[in-house]
C-alpha cells in the first residue's frame, strides 16, 4: 500500500477545489506531474505545488493535510482512501460512489451530499446540508455511509433514497427534509421540524421527542429489525457510540402524514 | 460383504440432481422456531406429490443467526428453480409467516439473478403498503406489520445445486428391529451438515420403485423388498427378513450425501446382527436416471 501525502506549504491564499486530488487519478501520474496539477482557486488556478508538500508515492492512499478553506476534497471519490489530518471546507466528499474518505477534523457546507457510496467519516463536526441533494436535484443521497462524530448543522439527509449517516451529536433543525428512504440516526438531540416531509425511510433518535404533528404516533413497540441494524452498526468503523446499543423497544411515530408519508421516527430509549 | 454379521449387499443409491436452498428461521424461543419450521417443511417428503423435499436441518443458537436470537436451519430440494420458488413462497407465507415472533433470512451465499428464490421480495405486499424496506450490508430485509409486531423477512435467497435421492435400506428380521435400526441410523446421519432427511422421522416404509401396472401411477410399492411378498420370485429379500425400512437423503453436494450415507452405514454396523440387522442394501433404478450413483462397498472402503 503506497500513501501519498500533502502538506501544507503554509496559509492557503483562499478557497481552494481539490476535488482532483482522487487517489486513483493520481496513482497515474508521477510527483511532478502531480505538483503541477492545476486546483482551481477563484478564477483561475494554482499549481498542487505550490500550495503542498508532496511525499510517498501515489497509489490506494491519499493523505492530505486539511484546513477549512480546502473545498470538495474527495468529491466524486470512486476508491481508495482519502485520509484528512484537520478541518476540510464545503462539499467534502460529495458525488462520492466508493472508497473511504476519513476526515478527523470538522467537515463544512454539503458533505457527502448525493454520495452514491463508499463511505465518509468525519471526527468532528458537520455544517449544514450533511449528505443531502446537489442544488435543484430531487434525489439526495443515494448509498454509502456517513459517519459523523459531532454535531452538524441543518437539512441533514436532505431528500435521502439510500444509505447510512449516522450522527453522534446533536442534529440542527430540518433532518430528513423530504427523505425518500434510507436511515438516518441521531445520538444526540434532534433539531425542530425533523423528518418534515418525510415520505418514507427510518429516522432513529436516542430520546422521545415532540415531533411535527404530521407524525401519527404508534407508541412502542419490539422491532426485531433494530438487532439487524445493531449487529450491522457493531461491525462497522467509526460508527458513533451514541448511534450503538439500538436494542429493545422505540417508540414510533409515522409520518410525515401531511404529506401522505409513512416514513418512521423511531426513538430507541 | 459381511460386516459385523450384517450383509451389505454389493448395491448403490442412485440420486439425482436437484435444486436446493436454506432458509433460517428464528424465534424468541426454540420452541417456536421449531414450530415455524416443522409447519414450513411439513408435507414435504417426496417430490412425487409435494412439490418439495424439505426438512430441519439442525437447530441454531442465537449466536448463529443473523438477529441473534435462537432459530433453526430449513433445507428445501425441488426438481427445478421454479418450482423451489413457488414452494418456499407458499411456505414461508403460510407457515413461517403465521408462526408467532418469526424472523426469516436467507442461510446460503448470494447468488446470481437467475438463481433468485423469492422470500419477502413477494411475501412484502402482505403488508398491503405498510411495509418498510432496509438494505443492510447488501442484502435488502422487509418489515411486514402483523399482529404481533413485525414479521422481518430477507428479500430474496438463492438456489443451489443440491443432490437427492441419496438412500439406504435397513433389512431386519422383525419390524421392532428394523424401526430401532432405522431410529438409530436416521439420528447419526442428522448429525451430518447440509443434509436432511425428509420422510416422517426420517424414516420411509413404502419404498417405490417406478411405474405401476396401473396406467396414471407414476410410482407404485417395491414388491421386490416387501416381505408379505418374499415368497414371490421377484422378490429381493430373503427367508429370514420380516421387515425393511428406506432412510432417504437429500443433500446440498454428493459429498454431502455420500458423508450421511456413511455415518449410517458405520451406525447400523455398529448395532451388529445381534441387533436383529440382517443387511443393508440400497435403491436405485439400473443406474440410468440418476447422475449420482453412491455404491455401499465404496463408502466403506
Amino acid at each position: 500500500m503506497s500513501v501519498l501525502s500533502f502538506r501544507l506549504k503554509g496559509p492557503l491564499p483562499g478557497r481552494i477545489d481539490a476535488s482532483s486530488l482522487l487517489p486513483y487519478r493520481l496513482a497515474a501520474l508521477n510527483l511532478s506531474e502531480i505538483a503541477a496539477l492545476p486546483l482551481r482557486f477563484g478564477r483561475s488556478h494554482v499549481a498542487a505545488g505550490d500550495l503542498f508538500d508532496l511525499s510517498g508515492s501515489p497509489g490506494d492512499t491519499v493523505e492530505l493535510e486539511g484546513d477549512g478553506r480546502l473545498d470538495f476534497v474527495g468529491a466524486g471519490l470512486d476508491g481508495g482512501t482519502i485520509r484528512v489530518a484537520g478541518p476540510l471546507g464545503h462539499r467534502a466528499g460529495t458525488g462520492m460512489s466508493g472508497g473511504t474518505l476519513l476526515v478527523e477534523g470538522s467537515a463544512g457546507l454539503a458533505a457527502g451530499a448525493a454520495m452514491r457510496g463508499g463511505v465518509l467519516y468525519i471526527g468532528g463536526d458537520a455544517g449544514c446540508e450533511l449528505g443531502g441533494a446537489l442544488p435543484g436535484e430531487r434525489t439526495g443521497m443515494t448509498g454509502g455511509r456517513i459517519l459523523v462524530q459531532g454535531n452538524v448543522g441543518d437539512r441533514a439527509g436532505e431528500r435521502m433514497r439510500r444509505g447510512l449517516i449516522a450522527i453522534g451529536g446533536n442534529a440542527g433543525a430540518y433532518a430528513a427534509l423530504h427523505m425518500n428512504a434510507g436511515s438516518l440516526l441521531v445520538g444526540g438531540k434532534p433539531g425542530a421540524a425533523i423528518g418534515h416531509g418525510m415520505r418514507n425511510g427510518t429516522i432513529l433518535l436516542r430520546d422521545e421527542i415532540d415531533p411535527l404533528p404530521g407524525f401519527a404516533d404508534c407508541g412502542l413497540n419490539q422491532l426485531p429489525f433494530l438487532s439487524l441494524l445493531d449487529k450491522h452498526l457493531f461491525g462497522l468503523d467509526g460508527v458513533p457510540p451514541a448511534c450503538r446499543g439500538l436494542t429493545g423497544r422505540a417508540r414510533r411515530w409515522l409520518g410525515d402524514r401531511g404529506f401522505g408519508g409513512r416514513g418512521e421516527l423511531l426513538a430507541c430509549v | 460383504m459381511l460386516l459385523n454379521g450384517i450383509h451389505i449387499e454389493n448395491s448403490y443409491a442412485e440420486a439425482f440432481d436437484m435444486k436446493a436452498t436454506r432458509l433460517i428461521v428464528t424465534a424468541d424461543t426454540p420452541a417456536w422456531a421449531r414450530h415455524a419450521g416443522m409447519a414450513a417443511t411439513g408435507f414435504a417428503t417426496s417430490v412425487i406429490a409435494c412439490g418439495c423435499e424439505a426438512g430441519i436441518e439442525r437447530e441454531l443458537a442465537p449466536d448463529e443467526t443473523p438477529d441473534g436470537r435462537p432459530g433453526v436451519a430449513l433445507l428445501f430440494f425441488a426438481t427445478g428453480r421454479g418450482v423451489l420458488g413457488k414452494q418456499v413462497e407458499t411456505r414461508l407465507g403460510q407457515c413461517i409467516l403465521t408462526c408467532p415472533g418469526t424472523a426469516c433470512f436467507s442461510g446460503v451465499p448470494r447468488g446470481a439473478r437467475e438463481d433468485l428464490v423469492p422470500m419477502g421480495q413477494k411475501l412484502r405486499y402482505f403488508g398491503d403498503g405498510q411495509q418498510m424496506s432496509k438494505l443492510l450490508d447488501g442484502r435488502r430485509y422487509w418489515r411486514i406489520p402483523v399482529m404481533d409486531g413485525e414479521f422481518l423477512c430477507e428479500e430474496s435467497s438463492w438456489s443451489v445445486p443440491a443432490v437427492g435421492g441419496g438412500n439406504l435400506l435397513i433389512l431386519a428380521d422383525a419390524r421392532m428391529a428394523a424401526l430401532e435400526a432405522a431410529e438409530a441410523a436416521a439420528d447419526a446421519m442428522r448429525a451430518v451438515p447440509n443434509v436432511v432427511l425428509p420422510f416422517p422421522g426420517g424414516v420411509v416404509r413404502s419404498g417405490s420403485k417406478i411405474g405401476a401396472k396401473y396406467k396414471g401411477m407414476p410410482a407404485s410399492t417395491n414388491d421386490a423388498y416387501c416381505p408379505t411378498l418374499r415368497g414371490l420370485p421377484r422378490s429381493r429379500l430373503p427367508a429370514e427378513v420380516e421387515s425393511v425400512l428406506e432412510i432417504v437423503i437429500d443433500g446440498l453436494s454428493a459429498a454431502d450425501v455420500a458423508a450421511a450415507m456413511t455415518a449410517g452405514l458405520a451406525c447400523l454396523i455398529g448395532r451388529g446382527r445381534g441387533s436383529g440387522i440382517w443387511g443393508v442394501t440400497a435403491g436405485n433404478y439400473g443406474g440410468k436416471l440418476g447422475r449420482h450413483h453412491f455404491h455401499l462397498h465404496e463408502l466403506l472402503s
